[in-house]
């Protein structure tokens, strides 16, 4: 009988999925034990009858592995990474769990401010939107999968991400300005300067760069002390963070004791990110021959 | 005297042939250049779906290298996704189909820019783009932002309120976000043109980028502390702007002082 069965087979053994799960069906109603003895019905070469069954049995290996050892049914929710690990506060960020026993209906939590809206799974990954509030707890927040067989490990972590400083990164390029320059610019009469162009890069207070396109970033100058070039007003703007959280900064000073002088003027930088404004000030120190952002 | 009876047919025919020459090249390169007016520039295919209507726009900027100045844009509007689909089109027949979905938006062309307004926007002394300037330089070659957010702003001002001699010591510093140093425009020295013609200058240098005014029409005659528009690069590392010029717009729009940033 076992041997009819696999004759029926026919060429379509060794690779379509319809005879794999028909040696699978066998395999649950037990009948697959005589396969390897069935051989006397078959008439048909025997060497690639033998090559179709090892195939056959390697296959059934497998199913019966993932079937027993991985076990959807029975077992316990397990998650191994979140992806990405962090978000911005007051916006919603698309996440992947992945891990395993997602299985049946699975739910997801991550803790206060976070409202979860689960996506499409399977066994292994979850899908989800993390719409953090814009009043939820910075810092770490443990996520759990939840489906009939329990909850998971409640080790990682979703870090939400509070704007904190817009942070130097690197140098664009950098001229002196001359007094025709500094006309076009709005500077006073007679005046001369310098610019200076920068990256500058969203970060939270824990120093990591806040990786999301599109925050508006906003920024107000404050003439300080020292003031020796006699800054009494600036222009400053709004743009959006790239993909990284970066965007580029042009800096410029004009002043009627440039380019002579060797003064300086200490400006404070605020910034907002989406209308809340940051923890950190950057200094911007104000020279004929030199601008410089928080040292760099 | 073989050379010299050689040489002057040689000039005599140069000296005949040239203006034939110069109006035959005129001639050729009429016949060769694409329709004039930007707007009947052909497009096999534009496909937008679920896009706001800036961003439809900004697709249609990006995708043909058309510059654009958004006159008027009402933020409300940003929240309204779009969907247009059209095969053998036009420049002109996209932007007819993006407009026709939002009601009070108007076009047209000028200096190669594709201008969207609307039929309420004020004119004249109650409109800071039509304020003629009697120069405008940028003093070499600049970044297309500094030139739009920073000298345009800073020479309107130097007519609107021209400085006041001062003694002492005197300077301004500034910080103008966004924008990239490769898109490099001028030197230009213009005379007695309008800021609307200014900023198509700029932004149809390259053709590669739009300017936004950010004011509602009722404040149009004002140019607040931030600036009155935004200029968005088409190479900028952003492909969607709704949610920033939302944020951007709503700020100036629910203002009552007239456009002033909080």
């Amino acid at each position: 009988m076992e041997s009819a069965a696999l004759s029926a087979g026919g060429a379509g053994w060794l690779s379509n999925l319809v005879s794999v799960a028909t040696v699978d069906n066998l395999l649950h109603k037990g009948q697959v034990k005589g396969v390897s003895g069935g051989s006397a019905g078959i008439s048909a070469d025997w060497t690639a009858f033998r090559y179709s069954l090892n195939h056959i049995t390697d296959e059934c290996d497998e199913i019966v592995t993932s079937k027993r050892g991985n076990g959807t049914d029975n077992v316990k929710p397990k998650i191994t990474s979140i992806s990405p690990p962090r978000g911005l506060i007051g916006v919603t960020t698309s996440v992947s769990i992945s891990g395993s026993g997602f299985g049946g209906n699975p739910t997801v939590n991550a803790g206060t401010g976070i409202t979860v809206t689960r996506g499409t799974f399977n066994d292994t990954q979850i899908q989800a939107s993390f719409a953090v509030a814009s009043n939820a707890p910075a810092g770490n927040h443990n996520v759990t999968v939840t489906t009939a067989q329990g909850t998971s490990n409640s080790d990682k972590v979703f870090y939400v991400q509070v704007p904190y400083s817009a942070t130097f990164i690197s140098q664009i390029s950098a001229t002196t300005l001359s007094q025709a320059q500094c006309s076009t610019l709005g500077g006073p009469p007679g005046s001369a300067g310098y610019q200076r162009w920068v990256t500058l890069e969203l970060r939270d207070s824990a120093s990591q760069a806040i990786q999301r396109s599109g925050v508006t970033v906003d920024d107000q100058l404050t003439p300080s002390t020292p003031n020796d070039l006699g800054i009494g007003s600036g222009t400053t703007g709004s743009t959006g963070t790239d993909s990284a959280g970066r965007w580029p900064d042009h800096f410029y000073v004009c002043s009627t004791v440039c380019p002579g002088s060797t003064g300086q003027s200490n400006v404070n930088q605020s910034w907002t990110a989406n209308g809340t404004g940051l923890g950190h000030v950057n200094v911007v120190i104000y020279k004929c021959n030199s601008i410089t952002v928080d040292g760099h | 005297m073989r050379q010299i009876t050689l040489r002057i047919p040689v000039f005599f025919l140069m000296l005949l042939l040239c203006p034939w020459a110069k109006s035959h090249s005129l001639q050729q390169r009429q016949l060769a250049d694409p329709p004039t007016g930007i707007a009947e520039k052909r497009i096999r295919a534009f496909d937008v779906e679920g896009l706001s209507m800036l961003d439809a726009l900004l697709r249609l900027g990006r995708q043909e290298q058309v510059p654009l100045g958004i006159e008027y844009l009402d933020p409300r509007d940003l929240d309204k996704p779009i969907s247009v689909h059209l095969r053998g089109t036009s420049v002109g027949a996209v932007v007819k189909a993006i407009l026709n979905q939002r009601a009070g938006y108007t076009w047209r062309v000028e200096n190669g820019v594709v201008l969207i307004g609307h039929p309420g926007l004020p004119s004249g002394d109650r409109n800071l783009l039509d304020r003629l300037l009697p120069e405008f330089s940028t003093s070499g070659r600049t970044a297309l932002v500094t030139a739009t957010n920073l000298m345009l702003p800073a020479q309107l001002q130097r007519y609107l309120n021209p400085p006041k001699p001062t003694s002492g010591v005197s300077g301004v510093a500034g910080s103008v976000l966004g924008g990239r140093i490769e898109n490099q425009v001028g030197p230009l020295h213009l005379r007695n043109v309008t800021v609307r013609q200014v900023l198509n200058r700029l932004v149809s240098e390259h053709k590669n980028a739009a300017w936004v005014i950010l004011a509602p029409p009722a404040h149009l005659d004002r140019l607040p502390e931030k600036g009155l528009w935004y200029v968005i690069e088409y190479n900028a590392p952003q492909n969607q702007w709704s949610e920033f010029m939302g944020t951007l717009l709503r700020e100036y729009w629910s203002s009552e002082s007239g456009g002033k940033r909080k």
